[in-house]
């Protein structure tokens, strides 16, 4: 299993350092500032040591004072991520922030160490953003839907779905859902008319100003309009005026690329984002709130655990647990009910009283006795030591390192921004997010 | 007892399967089965559940042409898109008078000839959203064919179990209006539907709806709220 790692370069005096952090993400330790990010990083040694998969770069030049960074693999919305660059702000005081690709963070890299080389060569088929766009409208379409076209025949042959036991072959998720997040296009054709499409990302080709991706957007089955949620980019075309506008994390790289693809059309950054293309649709839609988006990436900046492979497994150990839990309060409530009946028909309260107290400890029992064999098993694998070589005496986390403390200065910068309280986006959080 | 005019589905009076199926997706079978069962004891002792939402009766239907809701607009705008390719007409939308966290509106469409009408409905229960597509046309002797877009397939059972025999209703799992429509178009080659203005469909629907209503509360499908069941709603959304 390859060590996904974080890599940082301090820059002071012209002289850079370069750090890493295995299972390192670089959002929750860059929030709390410059001098709790450095204190962090330098309670540690310098790496000469090259990560197997890099999941993050982060270049903070005290110089300059400029901090460029990257992250792939974060479950942020746009939204979510307009708004930790708002508590980034504020807690970077002074400093210019770039939000980069990790081709222009390689390029960086370059100039200050050999390692960008090595780096780069390793993933020389980045070319733009972290993730790897599409390269067709075609295979944008097919991410998205999970499914291809033979499998599509069979999920719409309506007739024969007429009679038969059809439930158990949805096995693809709904467009626009938990499990399928993706792009959200609208089209308005030169009679004002709109059509409304779902796609994984913007497709390469749709960005280099391929125009037979306007008919082949055109003859896509329309989505409903997408709760925000679950909307990671969105574009809209105006045919008639000739304009693209786009939204996204990516935005302004995105949008110089449509520009160049596009070079007589006018195209812009939406800055209102869903709500606008919502605007533009003349729908509600479903805009996600502020405290919506916070409480995406805060239970995760509030964590004052090292992030290691043990204590991922324990945080997913505590999610089965709780759905264990679920199941087992169920199977008990099936087998409680016929005692129950009982009880109630034959007027045998007290025999069922009893009967369902020896149900409720034999149940007890029997799920310790289980969880105990799991947790054994765990121990007895290795894997909750295998990750102790890499602590070393660098803190955990950046920022404060008890709870409260890291909870309180957080709701400050909260208030800081202007954005809702910790009370407000606590409610938000979710109850089966695996937080380690 | 006294009328208070607003009716809710009464799940005791249909099979215990189709209502346990409806929540299969969410629990085991056996716990869904469990539970219903458990729901129609409290039925029988006066326990009743509380009721999320109820809509009241009303025989002469209030049409309008003004801009639907726009949760509505929302999930009925690919279905739109679709029909309006195939040259159909907005000819009125209706929302239902509805106490609590329920909400529903219904849009029609006309088709070219006038032989097939869309139907686009919105169902809100709380922040839950539903919503399904459909194609109807009417037969003499006042017989109906219903093609329905339906993915569920509890929805699907439902449907068959509480048709009544002067329409014919078939529920077909599908995302795709074209598709609908070309299976309600071959359902209607055997028979002859007749075509209707605008007018003339409003009238149809209204008698047909409130024939569909009256069988309803006979076979027990509907149940009328109790005045309390009523004020508790009422105080819930006030």
């Amino acid at each position: 299993m390859s060590r996904s790692a974080a890599y940082f370069v301090l820059i002071r005096d012209g002289k850079a350092s370069c750090f890493a952090e295995v299972w390192g993400t670089l959002y929750r330790e860059l929030v709390w500032g410059p001098e709790a990010f450095e204190a962090w990083l330098t309670a540690g040694e310098e790496t000469d040591w090259e990560p197997e998969d890099v999941s993050g770069i982060a270049i903070v030049d005290f110089d300059s004072r400029t901090l460029a960074w990257g992250e792939s693999d974060v479950v942020m919305s746009p939204r979510g991520h307009l708004l930790y660059c708002r508590l980034l702000e504020n807690s970077w005081p002074g400093f210019s922030l770039i939000d980069m690709s990790i081709s222009e963070l390689y390029r960086r890299l370059d100039a200050l160490t050999d390692d960008g080389d090595e780096l780069r060569d390793r993933d020389d088929e980045e070319s733009g953003p972290w993730e790897p766009r599409p390269d067709t409208v075609r295979e944008a379409i097919e991410n998205f839907r999970g499914i291809d076209d033979e499998d599509e025949d069979e999920d719409y042959d309506d007739e024969d779905d007429e009679d038969g036991d059809d439930d158990d072959d949805d096995d693809f998720d709904p467009p626009f859902s938990e499990y399928c997040k993706g792009a959200w296009i609208t089209i308005i054709d030169q009679d004002g008319k709109l059509r409304q499409r779902g796609m994984s990302a913007v497709s390469v080709d749709l960005l280099s100003g391929d125009r037979s991706t306007i008919d082949e957007l055109i003859a896509l089955e329309p989505v409903e309009v997408p709760e925000e949620k679950y909307v990671t980019e969105g574009l809209w075309m105006d045919l008639g005026n000739r304009t693209i506008q786009f939204w996204g994390t990516e935005g302004l790289s995105v949008v110089h690329r449509l520009r160049s693809g596009w070079p007589d059309w006018n195209v812009a950054l939406a800055d209102q984002g869903y709500r606008q293309q919502c605007q533009i649709s003349g729908l509600d839609g479903k805009p996600m709130s502020d405290a919506e988006a916070l409480a995406e990436f805060l239970p995760h900046v509030l964590s004052n655990k090292r992030m290691t492979l043990a204590n991922v497994f324990g945080a997913m150990g505590g999610s089965l647990k709780k759905s264990a839990i679920k199941a087992t309060g169920c199977l008990t409530f099936v087998l409680a009910l016929p005692i129950l009946l009982v009880g109630f028909f034959m007027d045998q309260w007290k025999a069922a009283g009893y009967a369902l107290l020896t149900l409720v400890i034999i149940v007890v029992v029997l799920f310790k006795f289980v969880e105990m064999k799991i947790k054994s098993k765990f121990n007895r694998s290795g894997m909750s030591a295998r990750d102790h070589d890499l602590e070393e005496q660098r803190p955990p986390v950046a920022g404060p390192l008890d709870e409260t403390t890291r909870k309180k200065r957080i709701s400050q910068m909260l208030v800081d921004c202007g954005l809702p309280t910790m009370a407000e986006v606590e409610p938000h959080f979710a109850n089966d997010g695996i937080y380690p | 007892m006294v009328k208070t005019g607003y009716f809710v589905e009464d799940l005791d009076s249909l099979p215990v399967g189709i209502v346990a199926s409806a929540m299969e997706g969410q629990v085991p079978r056996s716990f869904a089965v469990a539970y219903t069962l458990w729901c129609r004891l409290r039925a029988r002792i006066g326990w009743r559940p509380d009721v999320l939402g109820a809509s009241k009766w009303e025989p002469n239907v209030t049409w309008r042409d003004d801009s639907a809701p726009g949760g509505a607009l929302t999930l009925w705008s690919p279905w739109l898109e679709q029909l309006d390719t195939l040259d159909y007409e907005p000819i009125g939308w209706t929302e239902s008078p509805t106490i609590g966290a329920k909400r529903e509106a219904n849009l029609w469409l006309r088709g070219p000839d006038g032989t097939i009408f869309a139907q686009l409905n919105w169902t809100m229960i709380s922040s839950i959203v539903s919503g399904t597509v459909g194609f109807q046309s009417y037969l003499s002797a006042d017989r109906q064919i219903q093609t329905l877009a339906i993915r569920d397939r509890w929805q699907r059972d439902l449907i068959e179990y509480v048709q009544p025999d002067y329409i014919d209703a078939v529920a077909v799992k599908t995302n795709s209006v074209h598709k609908l429509m070309k299976i309600h178009h071959d359902r209607c080659s055997s028979v002859e539907p007749r075509s209707l203005s605008a007018e003339e469909f409003k009238q149809e629907h209204s008698t047909l709806m409130e024939r569909f209503f009256r069988r309803s509360l006979e076979r027990g499908y509907l149940r009328e709220l109790t005045p309390r069941e009523v004020r508790r709603l009422i105080e819930g959304t006030t």
